[in-house]
C-alpha cells in the first residue's frame, strides 16, 4: 500500500516535470551592429571550435596566419571520459601566413604543411580550415586537399570557412560531413541506432548519455559538434534516427541528412529534467517500439527516483525565488528550463540584440501574465503592444533603457548576466553571477549536468553576500565606544 | 607514435603550437591602458570575441572590445560604413573619451584605409579616435601591443618646447601587478613621472558597474597630450616599447633610453639607477631594504637552484632579464625559445651567458613544438611559461611556472608583479616552491623530511 502510493507520488512528479518543458523559441537570432558587444564569434571560430576539434581523429589544421591557430587552440570540446585523449586535440596546427604569403598566394605552403603532418603525425583525415584572408587572396585549398588525398591516400576536407562568411560555420563542416564522409563506409545497422547532433555531447555528459541510451537500448553511431571519430562519421549513413539536440541554426543540416539518406530527425534536449523526460519519451516514440518504451519508461522512474531527495531539498531552499535571465538567447532557454525544473520564477527573459533599425539595439522581453500588476500601468503609460503574446505571456521589443525599467519594476532576486553584461545591476538588491557554461567550463546538460546547475545557483544566492555588504566601518565613520 | 624524440624533423610551413599571438590582441592590451577608452577592432565577429574571451581570462575579469562585424558584404565593398556606424554607435551608448581602432588580417586584406576613414568622421567635442595598423600576418602581440602604443602617442602627443623634470615611462606587456611595482619604483623619487599604457586600476579593480562607466585606471588623455613636456622616456621592454619610445623621441625632440623589462636584481638595478640619473637623487622609502632582504635570500637558497636546468618559453623582453636572473642563481637556462620574431635576442643571451660561465640553446620566431623535440632528448629541472605549455608539461612530467600572457587556468597571479626586487621574490618564491615540491614528490616516504 505504502510502496503502491509513493509509486504514485512518483509517477506525479514526473507528469509535474514533464508539463513544465516549455516549447523553444526557434526565431531566436544573434544580430550583429557594428560597435555593439555582441556575444557571437566567426564562421571559423564555429567550424574549427565547434564542428571540427570534437572529432578526434582529424588533425586540423588551420590555413592563415598564427593568430587564429592560437586562439583556437583548446581541447575542451574533445575531451572523453575514460578514453585517452584525442591525439592532436591538444595541440594546434596552422600555416602561420605571413605577408609573403597573403601577398604571393599560400597554396604552396599549405601544400607543404599537409606533407609535413602527414611525415610526423600519420593521420587518417586531415581538415584545412580557411581563415579571412585565405578566401580574400583566393587559395584554393579545394585543389590542394583532392592533390593531398591522392598523394598520402588519406580524408583531406577542405572547409572554406573565411571568418566573415555570413553562413555560420558548424554549417559549413557539418554539410561537408554529410555531404562527403556519411557513406563511406557500410556497416551492419543496429536496431535503435541513433545520430547525435549537439554541443551536449561532450566529456562527462557524453559519458552519463551514453550509459542512459545504452540502459534504453540506443546504439549511438556518430555524433556532430559532439565528440566522435572520422570512423564513426563514415559510417553515419547507417543509422534510423538522428536526434537534435543543438542551440544552432542547423536544421538544415538534418533536413539533409534526410533526403540524401532517408533518416527521420527529431528535436531533442538533454538539459534540465523535464526536458530530458520528453526527449527520451519522445525517441521511444518515433520508434514506436513496445518494448523500448517501456524500457524509457523505467529509466525515466530511475533517473527521478534518484533524484527525488535532492531535488525536493532544492526546491524547498529555492521556494519564492525570481529570475531574470541576460544569457545570449541561446542559452536563456536552457537556464528557463532548469529554473522552472527547480521552481523558481523567471520573471523576464530578454533575447539580445533582435533590433528594429540598423543602428538601434533592442532587445525581445517575456514576462509573465501573472506578474502582469507590476508592469502593466507602465506598458498603457508608454504605450507598448506586444510581438507576442500567448496564455502565459506576453513579449515586447524593448530598447536598453526600457529593460533596465522593467528590472526596477520586477526586482528579481537574480539575474543571469551573461558574459557579455549587457545591464548594469543595483547591486544592493539584484545579484549577477555569469552562468555561461562555456566560460565557466561547466556544461550544465544532463542529470549531473541539472545537479551541478542547482548547485551553483544556490552558490550564487546563499553564499556570495560579501559583494552586497557594505562594512560597517564604511557606514559610520565616527568615534565611539570600543567593542572590546 | 609520434615523431617527437628526433630534433632532425625540420619544418618549413606547418607550424605546431605557437609561442606568438597576433597582432590585435597587443593594441587591444595597449588601448585598455589608456582611461576612459573603448578598444575597436575593425574586423569580423570572431576577431574580437577570441581576444576578449583570451584578455578575460587572464585577469578572470570582463573587458568590454567593439567589433566592427565585417561580413561578406564588407569583404567585397569595403569595410567603410561599417566602421563609420560603429564609431557613432560606441560614442553614443558607450560614451568612451577615446576609441582606439585597430584594423585585423580582414581589413588589411581588403585594403581599407582605417587612418583615412576615421578622418571624414566628425567628432563630437572633446573626444579622441585613434588608429593603428595591426595586420595579423605580420609581427606577433608585441608588434601590435607596440603599434598601438606608437599610435596613441604619435596621434595624441603634442610637441612642447617648454620641457618639465618628468619620465615618461612605457612598459612593455606586462601584469597590473608590475605596473604597480613600476609606478611604486618611481614614485620613491619624489619626482613626476607618467606610465603609459596603465593597465593598473583597470585589470586589477572592479568592473564598473554601468554600460557607459569606465575603470578608474589607465594613462589620462591629458598626460598623453602633454607627453611632449617631458624630458626623458623611459622605454622598458625593446620590443614591446622600443619603438613608441624612439617614435615619440623623434617626434616631441627628447630623449629615450631604452631598458629591459626590471626582472630580477640586475635588470632591477638598472632601472633604479636610470632614474637616479635622471632625477639626480637617491630613491625614498624602503627600496635599499628590499634589495638587501632578495640578495640574503638568495644567498641562503641558491644551493638549491645550482645547475639546474630550464626551459623557458614566453615573450623576448620577458626571457632576456628572467634568463640573467636564473643564470645569476646558478641555473641553466638551457633553452629560451620565443614566439616573436627578435633580432637581438641571440646576442643579448649569449652575453649573459658568457657573463656567467653557461649555455643554452635560443631560438627565436619558433613554436613549442620544436622545444618539445629538443626537451625529449634533453630533459630540464622546470619549465618556465605561458600556460599552453601544460600539456607539454604534462606529456614530460616536468613541473610548469607559469609566467607571461596568457595565464588563463589560474586566478589572482596578475595582481602580484614579478618585476622589481619584490618580483624577484616572488620568482624566486614560485621557482622554489615548484622545484622542491617535484623533489617531495619524487621522494620516498621515508626520506620525507620537515627540513630542507
Amino acid at each position: 500500500m505504502n510502496n503502491c502510493r509513493q509509486e504514485d507520488g512518483q509517477q506525479t512528479l514526473i507528469e509535474g516535470l514533464s508539463l513544465n518543458s516549455i516549447p523553444k523559441n526557434d526565431n531566436k537570432r544573434l544580430l550583429p551592429i557594428p560597435g555593439i558587444f555582441y556575444g557571437g564569434g566567426c564562421c571559423y571560430m564555429a567550424c574549427r571550435g565547434l564542428a571540427m576539434s570534437p572529432i578526434s581523429d582529424v588533425l586540423v589544421i588551420t590555413h592563415g596566419p598564427v593568430g587564429c591557430a592560437y586562439f583556437s587552440w583548446d581541447n575542451s570540446r574533445a575531451q572523453e571520459v575514460g578514453r585517452q585523449g584525442s591525439l592532436f586535440a591538444s595541440r594546434s596546427f596552422s600555416t602561420a601566413m605571413t605577408e609573403n604569403d597573403v601577398i604571393f598566394g599560400g597554396e604552396e605552403k599549405l601544400t607543404l604543411a599537409l606533407e609535413e603532418a602527414v611525415a610526423l603525425f600519420q593521420p587518417q583525415a586531415i581538415a584545412i580550415c580557411a581563415t579571412c584572408p585565405v578566401g580574400l587572396i583566393g587559395d584554393d585549398i579545394d585543389k590542394v586537399a583532392q592533390l593531398a588525398e591522392k598523394k598520402f591516400g588519406i580524408t583531406v576536407i577542405p572547409l572554406s570557412c573565411e571568418g566573415f562568411k555570413n553562413i555560420p560555420g558548424y554549417r559549413v563542416a557539418d554539410l561537408k560531413i554529410v555531404d562527403e564522409i556519411f557513406g563511406s563506409k557500410s556497416r551492419t545497422a543496429e536496431e535503435f541506432s541513433i545520430n547525435i547532433v549537439g554541443e551536449f555531447y561532450t566529456g562527462k555528459n557524453k559519458q552519463e548519455i551514453d550509459a542512459l541510451f545504452e540502459q534504453i537500448g540506443y546504439h549511438v553511431v556518430s555524433a556532430m559538434m559532439g565528440v566522435t571519430t572520422i570512423e564513426e562519421l563514415r559510417s553515419g549513413h547507417t543509422a534510423a534516427l538522428t536526434i537534435l539536440g543543438s542551440d544552432k541554426a542547423i536544421d538544415d543540416v538534418v533536413q539533409s541528412i534526410e533526403e540524401k539518406y532517408g533518416i527521420g530527425w527529431i528535436k531533442v534536449d538533454f538539459t534540465g529534467l523535464s526536458n530530458i523526460i520528453s526527449s527520451l519519451r519522445g525517441m521511444a516514440d518515433y520508434f514506436g517500439d513496445q518494448a523500448l518504451k517501456e524500457r524509457t519508461e523505467a529509466s525515466i522512474k530511475n533517473t527521478v527516483m534518484g533524484l527525488m531527495p535532492k531535488l525536493l531539498a532544492y526546491k524547498e531552499r529555492f521556494v519564492g525565488l525570481t529570475a531574470a535571465l541576460f544569457e545570449d538567447c541561446f542559452k536563456s532557454d536552457h537556464f528557463q528550463a532548469m529554473l522552472v525544473d527547480l521552481g523558481v520564477e523567471v520573471i523576464l527573459i530578454s533575447q539580445d540584440y533582435a533590433k528594429n533599425e540598423v543602428t538601434n539595439e533592442g532587445f525581445l522581453c517575456t514576462l509573465p501574465r501573472q506578474l502582469s500588476k507590476r508592469w502593466e500601468e507602465y506598458v498603457l503609460f508608454n504605450e507598448l503592444s506586444p510581438q507576442q503574446e500567448n496564455g502565459r505571456s506576453l513579449t515586447f521589443l524593448l530598447s536598453r533603457s526600457q529593460v533596465r525599467e522593467f528590472l526596477e519594476l520586477l526586482r528579481p532576486d537574480l539575474c543571469f548576466s551573461g558574459i557579455t553584461q549587457q545591464f548594469e545591476y543595483d547591486k544592493k538588491c539584484i545579484k549577477s553571477r555569469t552562468f555561461n557554461s562555456e566560460e565557466r567550463g561547466v556544461q550544465y546538460a544532463g542529470v549531473q549536468g541539472f545537479l551541478q546547475f542547482a548547485q551553483d545557483l544556490e552558490m550564487s544566492i546563499f553564499i556570495s553576500h560579501w559583494e552586497t555588504d557594505v562594512p560597517e566601518w564604511e557606514r559610520d565613520t565616527t568615534a565611539g565606544e570600543l567593542l572590546c | 607514435m609520434l615523431k617527437t624524440d628526433k630534433v632532425e624533423s625540420t619544418r618549413q610551413a606547418l607550424h605546431i603550437d605557437p609561442l606568438r599571438m597576433c597582432q590585435p590582441i597587443g593594441a587591444i592590451y595597449a588601448a585598455l591602458g589608456v582611461q576612459a577608452c573603448m578598444p575597436h577592432s575593425h574586423g569580423s565577429s570572431g576577431c574580437c570575441r577570441y581576444h576578449k574571451i583570451l584578455i578575460s581570462k587572464h585577469f578572470q575579469k570582463t573587458i568590454r572590445v567593439t567589433s566592427s562585424m565585417l561580413k561578406e558584404n564588407a569583404a567585397i565593398f569595403g569595410g567603410e560604413e561599417n566602421l563609420k556606424v560603429a564609431v557613432k554607435n560606441i560614442f553614443d551608448i558607450y560614451k568612451p573619451q577615446i576609441i582606439a581602432v585597430q584594423s585585423t588580417c580582414l581589413s588589411e586584406t581588403i585594403g581599407d584605409h582605417v587612418a583615412a576613414i576615421l578622418g571624414e568622421i566628425e567628432l563630437p567635442e572633446g573626444k579622441y579616435l585613434v588608429s593603428a595598423q595591426t595586420p595579423s600576418y605580420i609581427g606577433s602581440h608585441l608588434t601590435g601591443y607596440s603599434s598601438m602604443v606608437e599610435a596613441l602617442l604619435g596621434q595624441l602627443a603634442v610637441r612642447s618646447v617648454l620641457k618639465k623634470k618628468k619620465c615618461f615611462i612605457i612598459p612593455g606587456l606586462v601584469n597590473p601587478g608590475d605596473i604597480r611595482e613600476i609606478k611604486e619604483i618611481a614614485a620613491s623619487f619624489n619626482g613626476d613621472f607618467t606610465v603609459c599604457p596603465d593597465i593598473s586600476d583597470v585589470f586589477d579593480a572592479a568592473t564598473p558597474e554601468k554600460q557607459d562607466e569606465y575603470s578608474p585606471g589607465g594613462t589620462p588623455l591629458s598626460e598623453i597630450i602633454s607627453a611632449g613636456s617631458c624630458e626623458l622616456i623611459l622605454a622598458l621592454g625593446p620590443a614591446a616599447a622600443g619603438a613608441p619610445a624612439a617614435a615619440l623621441s623623434e617626434k616631441c625632440g627628447m630623449p629615450f633610453v631604452t631598458l629591459d623589462l626590471p626582472i630580477g636584481i640586475e635588470a632591477t638595478d638598472r632601472y633604479i639607477r636610470q632614474l637616479q640619473l635622471f632625477y639626480g637623487s637617491a630613491p625614498l622609502g624602503e627600496l635599499k631594504r628590499q634589495r638587501a632582504q632578495l640578495v640574503e635570500t638568495v644567498m641562503n637558497c641558491h644551493p638549491l637552484f645550482y645547475k639546474k636546468k630550464a626551459a623557458v618559453f614566453c615573450d623576448p623582453d620577458l626571457a632576456v632579464p628572467l634568463c640573467e636572473f636564473l643564470a645569476g642563481l646558478g641555473m641553466v637556462p638551457a633553452f629560451v625559445f620565443t614566439g616573436p620574431a627578435s633580432s637581438e635576442i641571440d646576442e643579448r643571451l649569449q652575453e649573459i651567458f658568457a657573463r656567467y660561465e653557461t649555455e643554452g640553446v635560443v631560438q627565436s620566431n619558433t613554436d613549442l613544438f620544436e622545444l618539445e623535440q629538443y626537451l625529449k632528448n634533453e630533459p630540464v629541472d622546470v619549465l618556465i611559461g605561458e600556460v599552453h605549455g601544460k600539456h607539454l608539461a604534462r606529456r614530460l612530467d616536468i613541473p610548469l611556472v607559469r609566467m607571461g600572457f596568457p595565464i588563463t587556468d589560474r586566478f589572482i597571479h596578475p595582481y602580484f608583479p614579478i618585476v622589481g626586487y619584490r618580483g624577484a621574490l616572488r620568482i624566486l618564491e614560485m621557482l622554489l616552491n615548484a622545484i622542491l615540491d617535484r623533489a617531495d614528490r619524487d621522494r620516498a616516504a621515508e626520506e620525507l623530511s620537515f627540513m630542507l
